[in-house]
């Protein structure tokens, strides 16, 4: 064929000559018809300075997430316990009921499920009230700018970052903002790689561990946590680039929004809007998982009304008790993590379940006897990197357009996760024993 | 006349573009999807001096390669469907990048109206821009607008409708009539592309050598006249020195492919 002879080079000699020719062609143009004004330094141009220091760009960015969960985490303890107190309260009337099964639909699956997902509302709130700030003042996009500039360093597309970012929030929006991302292959990966992103489903998991395991440094914790699923992301894109696909990528323009000054009302309303979203969730999806849950932790093959441990949550959790031992997770969390295949609600949710059938009503110290500190941040690896729902897995098969790669993403997913977990289980065991 | 006027607006990214459309169709349009692709496709119209115009919103693009779902939107239905009207709106607070799709939409020949939207936020940093300087530079009919201010917009209609030549207003046109010396139209229905050419010399110039080697290019390919008429010729040659696969795909003959795979600069 002739065009294998044109040597690459050549080709983008001409295209760059070309564009820079053009460019060249812009500025005599602009030279004769624009006068630049004499307010040379505005206050965008000075916090652009900062912001997008090629040096100070990172750390800056950390800063301001780290504090972002800081606050996230120490407002809601508050009202986390309000809530609390209010479902216990409720919990205690609904026990009183004398239909013994009704009795503990109510306390232990929809109280206890339901009620202790709701628990978690207000870190999701609080962050989503966060997040809208961030986006609003135009600082996001600058973050986003920063970490693109680090991934175009490490041959990796730039376009990928802004549907990343996109997955703080949830990750089905974000396999669906890859359609922004230039060529076939450079799309693949970053819809393979963004359910890495820590969405704020698993936002309640993380605080239930770590309010349990690490109360004072809870915030830091979570943030470290976010922090993680960016640099696997990254890793992950870099290790398909390598292997999977090889593409060359366009360079590209990125448009930085005017900084302004966010409003509380606009912010709220944002909160409000995507909060109300999780609430619609806990109604319906979860309720339905609540019942479900609860019928299968209250029916065993020995019949209705018997022990947790011979119920059918337990014979599921049991069987795959071998595979999870390396990594010190007991049959309630693995009942939990399987479940939270389909939603990462039913993992805290399972377990507000099972352990409340169990008639163990302090879920924290039941938590606390059942797992190491080092299988408790193993269990948070674990639950960052694995399949992240069911929705994800369905928008991955629809804007691939094949079950080959919504297969591929679940697989490759359960095997990092289960790897770095059994990583944390090893170095932790080293460092701590 | 009987049938609606074509406008295509296209512009990069974040220029006020759909706030423009809207403008200009109110509430007479209708979204959907580009057939076979997931990019969004908005339509609408509105009337004006008793004409009737189509408008459809192209997506935003910084440029018109192939490479993007986007820019082959965009550029496909510039080619395909050459509109009577393309507006391509700038944000005036960002020309030098805003520039670069308007001198490509220069190359490909398209009947344009420049936009220079955003003017607030121009004058708001104290900036001055001669736009009728720029309209001279560039040999197009230029607009300033303030688009979320809705300034302009009367301006703009008038533009397009100017920018129509008087015989598409009344009665249909004979391929090769010039209607009394009004080259300045291009349309492949009312010349075929080398006859544009030769009666318009290029607005954008490149240096010599790729002058040189365009030329070559222009001369080789002339002989494919389905090719040279269905596309402007210089145009297509830039894309041949760029090495736009799916341009070079156009070109069947092996020999031909051969030939101006030779010429380089």
């Amino acid at each position: 064929m002739i065009e294998q002879d044109l040597s690459i080079e050549d080709e983008l000699d001409a295209e760059i000559i070309l564009a820079d020719q053009r460019y060249e062609i812009i500025g005599d143009i602009l030279c004769e018809v624009y006068q630049e004004g004499s307010e040379k330094w505005t206050l965008s141009d000075m916090l652009d300075k900062v912001f997008l220091h090629n040096y100070l760009g990172i750390p800056v960015f950390l800063v301001i997430v780290w504090t972002m969960f800081h606050f996230t985490f120490q407002v809601s303890l508050v009202f986390m316990a309000m809530i609390e107190a209010a479902f216990s309260l409720l919990g205690g009337l609904t026990a009183q009921i004398p239909v013994p099964w009704l009795a503990s639909l109510l306390t232990d699956g929809i109280i206890g499920g339901v009620g202790f997902i709701l628990v978690f509302v207000p870190p999701i709130f609080f962050m989503y009230f966060a997040i809208s700030i961030l986006e609003d003042s135009g600082y996001l996009a600058r973050a986003a700018f920063v970490m693109d500039r680090v991934m175009v360093k490490m041959g990796l597309h730039g376009r990928s970052f802004i549907p990343l970012l996109i997955g703080f929030g949830c990750n089905v929006p974000a396999v669906m903002a890859a359609r922004t991302v230039d060529g076939d292959a450079n799309r693949l990966t970053t819809i393979l790689v963004s359910p890495l992103m820590s969405c704020a489903a698993r936002l309640p998991v993380y605080v239930l561990i770590a309010g349990v395991f690490f109360p004072a440094y809870a915030g830091t914790v979570i943030f470290l946590l976010y922090l993680l699923g960016i640099v696997f992301a990254v890793v992950m894109a870099l290790v398909f680039k390598k292997t999977l696909f090889r593409e060359e990528s366009a360079p590209f323009l990125m448009e930085l929004p005017m900084y302004q000054r966010p409003t509380f009302h606009g912010s709220v309303v944002h909160m409000w809007e995507r909060g109300v979203l999780f609430l619609k969730k806990a109604g319906t999806f979860l309720m339905l998982g609540a019942i479900t849950l609860w019928f299968m932790s209250y029916v065993g093959p020995g019949g209705i009304g018997v022990s947790v441990e011979d119920s059918f949550v337990s014979i599921l959790g049991k069987a795959a008790e071998p595979i999870f031992a390396p990594l010190g997770f007991d049959w309630q969390i693995i009942t939990g993590l399987i479940f939270g295949l389909l939603a990462k609600e039913f993992v805290v949710e399972s377990l507000g379940i099972i352990y409340s059938v169990e008639g163990n009503l302090a879920i924290g110290a039941a938590l606390a006897s059942s797992l190491s500190t080092v299988s408790a941040f193993a269990l948070l690896v674990f639950v960052l990197l694995y399949t992240p729902c069911i929705a994800t897995v369905g928008v991955i098969r629809r804007e691939t357009g094949s079950s080959k790669w919504a297969l591929f993403s679940v697989v490759y997913q359960l095997i990092l996760a289960y790897a770095v977990a059994l990583l944390v289980i090893t170095v932790g065991g080293l460092v701590f024993v | 006349m009987s049938s609606s006027i074509k406008v295509a607006l296209i512009g990069n990214p974040n220029v006020g573009k759909s706030v423009i459309f809207n403008n200009l169709t109110g509430s007479k349009q209708h979204t959907g999807n580009w057939p076979g692709k997931t990019v969004e496709k908005k339509e609408g119209f509105f009337d004006f001096e008793g004409y009737k115009f189509e408008v459809v919103d192209l997506p935003g693009v910084y440029s018109l390669s192939a490479l993007s779902e986007d820019e082959r939107v965009a550029r496909q239905y510039l080619i395909d469907h050459r509109p009577d009207v393309v507006v391509d709106i700038l944000n005036a607070s960002q020309l030098e990048r805003n520039l670069y799709l308007t001198l490509l939409l220069i190359e490909l020949q398209v009947n344009l109206v420049i936009v220079l939207n955003m003017q607030d936020v121009v004058e708001s940093k104290g900036d001055r821009i001669d736009a009728e300087a720029l309209a001279r530079r560039l040999k197009t009919p230029l607009v300033t607008t303030t688009a979320t201010k809705k300034e302009g917009m009367d301006d703009l209609k008038r533009a397009i409708l100017d920018a129509i030549p008087e015989c598409r207003h009344d009665r249909e046109h004979m391929p090769g009539d010039l209607n009394g010396g009004d080259d300045q139209h291009y349309h492949p229905r009312y010349h075929h592309h080398g006859e544009y050419e030769r009666l318009r010399p290029a607005t954008v110039r490149y240096s010599r050598e790729i002058e040189v080697a365009l030329g070559k290019i222009v001369r080789i390919i002339s002989k494919d006249r389905e090719l040279s008429e269905r596309y402007p010729p210089r145009w297509i040659a830039l894309r041949i020195l760029e090495n736009d696969p799916e341009i070079l795909s156009l070109i069947t003959d092996e020999e031909m492919r051969f030939l101006v795979s030779e010429v380089r600069l």
